[in-house]
């Protein structure tokens, strides 16, 4: 746990890494993990897991099409645009 | 050194669903750019997924026909990555329960049938389109049309071992993904989109070499083409004692190479971890029993089928099987015909050829089968020669209308009256008196002249048959 | 009497004998708000206009007699992380400072087809990051009974413009306490539903396994009139459940004799304030006097309740958030040099420091190296821990623990006690781990005159049990009765 892994996750993040703020950051982390670490004196090898409270199964609707939004909705929203879509800084493949 | 080219091929297919995925925006290509969004497919705050049925019953058609077992249990998972054409961030995707498992595809390899594994087939959603100007523009445009369009990626074994083998399973899987009428598997508009890992090793080898990901071969041709760029190119490599580097390279097809991409991080951690919007997908056995006992004719039993039915060889049954709506159209024109070989011949000559030369496609074709049927009966009636009826082809196909009609609009009717072809044997006798002299000493090519002459005169109509039996006659006398 | 410091079933028989209208309903509310609004800070958006617009629209239908619903022409505020169409919501972050919804969440959308007049947005914690709505960008809301004190969190926008008569009732969101808390800390009755009772579309996802919309109201009768709204299957949300939900009316005034109530002894212990403790003592008396029986109990997986809840919220949180990014709509940061640089300025700039902390806590639970010991863990534990409480509803009706460990806590002072505070988190979060329903109801006041809550815990779709004790409990102590002044 350093600098660079908290460059890492704010990179995974897309959050400004902040060099001064990091330390404040590694403290949380490494307390964040001792409370995770509690964990390790259950066994949960035979446990399935849980993310859904309600365990409930196959939620799916029919192949039916339904109105879209109007554009201009879309586009009041979005901070910029041009030509009907989103635009973005030039993306480089 | 000699190496063993090793290729897994990664291929996506968009699912021919009337909605999205996740949404009941329209799946439809084409439309006009951001039209087909709402709040789930553009990823607003607050709205929610659910999973499309349709989806589901696909995968699984697909799972079956490809021999894959079907999962009784799967799940959803979030892939993250940020990236402007991905609308919530992550794309909801099956990470480790995928719907399929375990399948095959059948291909032939120099009269040699291979087996190339499928690892798995699983559910996801497409991300949007980003549109890159021409020109030095400084952005670059998003529609979210394709946005949560429904797709499964079909992800093979590395038991691909050539260019060649390559082309030929993707071939087949597209053939079988048109039987199961479940997606339009357009290459070019990027409903069937195919990404290859590649590496070599020595032969004899065991442990694969550093592969390299290939992406944006945009049909068949040119997949086998960037395979055969790419196994020349790692070649060098290797044989220069170098080391390929393990990275995604972009096939171009006008300069006919491979581009490494920008170094894109090939360990990026995806965080992988359950939907909790979405419940898990469990399937009942009699459900899917349900779905193999109505999945269609597939390519490979329609053509042994052909073989056995039409008497036609397994070549040809092949060439016809491999897009569905051709293997219909034959099987329209051959029913009940008494010689499916020259229905075979013609559809795999003259419609194959004219429909490449014109870049349409079968399904698209103005007339119906059973006007070729009509055609290829007037030739054995004796009213059309093969090159008349050549013309009267090319006529319906641009027209659409009925061989009879054309036959009398462009006046090619077969010339096979007695009296007439008489005459024009007297005429090619009269004007060509040293070849019939030729003839009577000895040299019989000087026949196959004078039938040409009197073909030559008529413009083709007469009754080549007639003419060459009553010239014999005339010429014996 | 002023209408506002009514409650909603009691305007409600107002608006039936045509003694009042919806307008002066909206009159007296807005009366009241302007009064008090800058005190309190409850509301980031009022919608004034659209309300006296719809209030209008009630009023004519009611002259052209048709039938008047419990929610007909009732002023009520919605938490700002819930989508309202054509409203800003903001969820309390700048972020989302210009995002207007085209779209309504469903449980707002019930409520309006009911005819319910919403007045306005409440302030929350950026993006329900907190408990105390000190959290959020736009401002801090005070709590009404003392305003050096904090309205406590997410929910405190909502907690405190019922508590404080500018609103009838209000839609909450509760992802670790959210409506719980603030409930208790301003007086107010607050119901966390069970997980997929209520639809979650259209409210802003924070952990979407563990959350629900519910309601803050003044007393328990309101609560039941609004859950008999909100409950019921929406195809739009994949989580909610599809079956039948009582009507909680019809059963609220049966009696609890016989009734199991458990008390849990890890919610009792250290760091629960005495006053807290002694209030809910004198409640259980209270129970047992309308005959239910009351018994000491446990559940021993809550100590693993706080780390499991930590890991699952803030994972889903990291990706839930990670959709704001300044490109379909929200904060853009204009100036930047390329993508990646877009996507972290605005995101940076966008959201606060408590959220990125959180983001990054999500982020480092679900990296590959740390999966298996963090996320694919809880999510294990997480069934020990419901399998905890399914077998206490095996023999109890209910729980009852503390809403919160103390009583509201002062506006920027911290809670020093550690264990206090780990206990505060220990009484709202093992209820959205195992998914069940709780309901914070007042139970008294500590030395300085802020309110008290205990919390009823309820089994898996048990709402109609929590609210018939409520009701009962309610009717023999009434402390929903009381008002702050202000």
């Amino acid at each position: 746990m350093d600098k660079g892994y908290i460059e890492y996750i704010c990179s995974l993040a897309k959050l400004e890494y902040d060099e001064e703020n990091s330390d404040r950051i590694i403290e949380k982390i490494k307390a964040f993990d001792v409370y995770a670490e509690k964990l390790a004196d259950i066994d949960t090898n035979d446990i399935k897991p849980l993310v859904n409270v309600n365990e409930t199964i196959n939620v799916m609707r029919e192949d039916a099409v339904m109105p879209s939004l109007e554009r201009n909705i879309i586009l009041e929203n979005a901070p910029e645009k041009l030509y009907g879509c989103i635009k973005v800084s030039k993306i480089i493949e | 050194m000699r190496y063993e080219t090793v290729i897994g091929l990664e291929v996506h297919v968009e699912l021919s669903t009337k909605s999205k995925a996740f949404c009941s925006c329209k799946n439809e290509f084409g439309s006009e750019v951001n039209t087909n969004c709402c709040p789930v497919c553009l990823g607003y705050p607050g709205a929610l997924p659910v999973l499309n049925k349709k989806v589901v019953e696909y995968a699984v058609k697909a799972g079956l026909a490809l021999n894959c077992d079907i999962s009784l249990y799967s799940k959803t998972d979030r892939k993250n990555y940020f990236y402007p054409d991905l609308p919530k961030a992550y794309q909801i995707s099956q990470d480790d329960m995928p719907i399929c498992k375990n399948g095959f595809i059948e291909i032939e390899v120099d009269e040699e049938i291979k087996k190339i594994g499928i690892t798995r087939i699983h559910i996801e959603e497409d991300a949007g389109k980003l549109l890159h100007g021409a020109g030095d523009e400084d952005y670059s445009l998003v529609d979210f049309n394709r946005a949560g369009v429904p797709l499964i990626e079909i992800v093979s074994e590395p038991d691909i071992r050539s260019p060649e083998e390559a082309r030929l399973y993707l071939e087949k899987l597209k053939s079988i993904l048109e039987y199961l009428e479940i997606s339009d598997c357009k290459m070019q508009e990027g409903s069937l989109r195919c990404d290859a890992n590649i590496s070599l090793r020595p032969i004899d080898e065991e442990k694969f070499g550093v592969k390299s990901e290939i992406k944006n071969m945009n049909s068949m041709k040119s997949l086998e083409r960037a395979l055969e760029f790419e196994v020349k190119r790692q070649t060098e490599i290797l044989l220069q004692g170098e080391e390929v580097a393990p990275e995604t390279r972009r096939w171009d097809d006008a300069k006919s190479i491979t581009i490494a991409m920008r170094a894109k991080d090939k360990t990026y951690d995806y965080r992988n971890f359950p939907e909790a919007d979405l419940v898990p997908i469990v399937l009942e056995p009699e459900w899917i029993k349900e779905i193999k006992t109505n999945l269609p004719e597939l390519p490979d039993f329609k053509r042994n089928r052909f073989v056995k039915q039409y008497g036609i060889p397994k070549y040809d049954a092949s060439v016809l099987t491999l897009s569905k709506d051709l293997s219909v159209f034959f099987e329209r024109c051959a029913k009940d015909y008494k010689n499916p070989k020259a229905v075979s011949n013609w559809v795999m000559g003259e419609v194959l050829r004219i429909l490449k030369e014109r870049e349409q496609e079968i399904s698209n074709i103005k007339f119906p089968p059973e006007y070729l049927r009509e055609l290829i009966d007037l030739i054995d009636e004796g009213l059309l020669n093969s090159s008349a009826a050549k013309l009267v082809f090319e006529e319906m196909f641009d027209t659409g209308k009925e061989p009879k009609t054309l036959l009398d609009k462009l006046g090619l009717k077969q010339i096979s009256d007695e009296d007439a072809i008489g005459e024009l044997v007297n005429e090619v006798l009269a004007n060509n008196q040293e070849s019939v002299e030729a003839y009577k000493n000895g040299k019989s090519n000087a026949l196959k002249y004078l039938v040409g002459q009197a073909m030559k005169i008529s413009k083709g109509k007469a009754n080549p048959k007639m003419i060459n039996s009553m010239l014999l006659e005339r010429l014996e006398d | 009497m002023n209408l506002y410091d009514l409650t909603l079933h009691e305007v409600h028989e107002k608006i039936l004998e045509k003694e009042i209208s919806a307008k002066d309903l909206l009159d007296s509310v807005f009366d009241r708000i302007d009064k008090v609004e800058d005190k309190v800070n409850s509301f980031i958006t009022i919608t004034k206009e659209k309300a006296h617009e719809a209030a209008n629209k009630i009023d004519k239908k009611i002259a052209q007699g048709e039938t008047i619903g419990s929610l007909m022409g009732i002023p009520m505020a919605v938490k700002d992380n819930i989508c309202t169409k054509d409203v800003k919501t903001t969820c309390g972050s700048k972020m989302l400072e210009n995002f207007i919804p085209p779209y309504n969440a469903e449980a707002y959308e019930r409520l309006e087809n009911a005819g319910a007049i919403m007045i306005g947005k409440t302030n929350m914690d950026e993006l329900g990051m907190g408990s105390s709505t000190e959290n959020s960008y736009y401002k801090v809301t005070r709590n009404p009974w003392n305003l050096d004190m904090v309205s406590g969190g997410s929910s405190g926008g909502s907690a405190a413009a019922v508590a404080a008569g500018e609103a009838f009732y209000a839609l909450g969101t509760d992802t670790g306490g959210s409506i719980r808390q603030p409930a208790s800390f301003c007086g107010i009755v607050g119901m966390k539903p069970s997980y997929g009772a209520v639809s979650r579309y259209g409210a802003v996802a924070y952990a979407s396994s563990l959350e629900q919309v519910g309601v803050l109201t003044k007393d328990v009768y309101d609560c039941a009139i609004i859950l008999n709204y909100l409950y019921g299957h929406d195809p739009k949300d994949s989580t909610s459940l599809n079956i039948v939900h009582d009507n909680f009316i019809e059963g609220l005034k049966k009696d609890i004799k016989g009734l199991k109530i458990g008390i849990p002894k890890e919610y009792y212990g250290t760091g629960i304030d005495d006053e807290v403790k002694n209030s809910i003592k004198t409640a259980l008396k209270a129970f047992e006097s309308l005959g239910a029986h009351i018994e000491e109990t446990g559940l021993a997986y809550s100590e693993y309740s706080l780390p499991v809840y930590y890991i699952i919220a803030l994972s889903e949180a990291s990706s839930n958030f990670a959709r704001l990014d300044g490109i379909r709509y929200g904060y853009n940061a204009n100036d930047y040099k390329d993508l990646d640089d877009m996507y972290t300025k605005s995101r940076s700039q966008g959201l606060g420091e408590e959220v990125k902390n959180r983001i990054l806590l999500g982020t480092h639970s679900l990296i590959d190296k740390n999966y298996k010991t963090h996320y694919d863990k809880a999510i294990r534990v997480r069934r020990l821990i419901k399998e905890d409480f399914d077998k206490s509803f095996q023999k109890y009706d209910l729980l009852v623990i503390p809403a919160y460990p103390t009583a509201a806590f002062e506006i920027g002072g911290k809670i020093k006690d550690e264990a206090a505070m780990y206990m505060g988190d220990l009484c709202t979060v093992p209820v959205n781990v195992a998914g069940v329903p709780a309901m914070t109801v007042p139970c008294g006041y500590n030395s300085k005159g802020l309110p008290i809550g205990m919390q009823l815990v309820g089994k898996h779709m048990g709402e109609a049990t929590i609210l018939r004790a409520a009701y009962a409990y309610e009717n023999n102590a009434s402390y929903t009765k009381l008002k702050p002044k202000l």
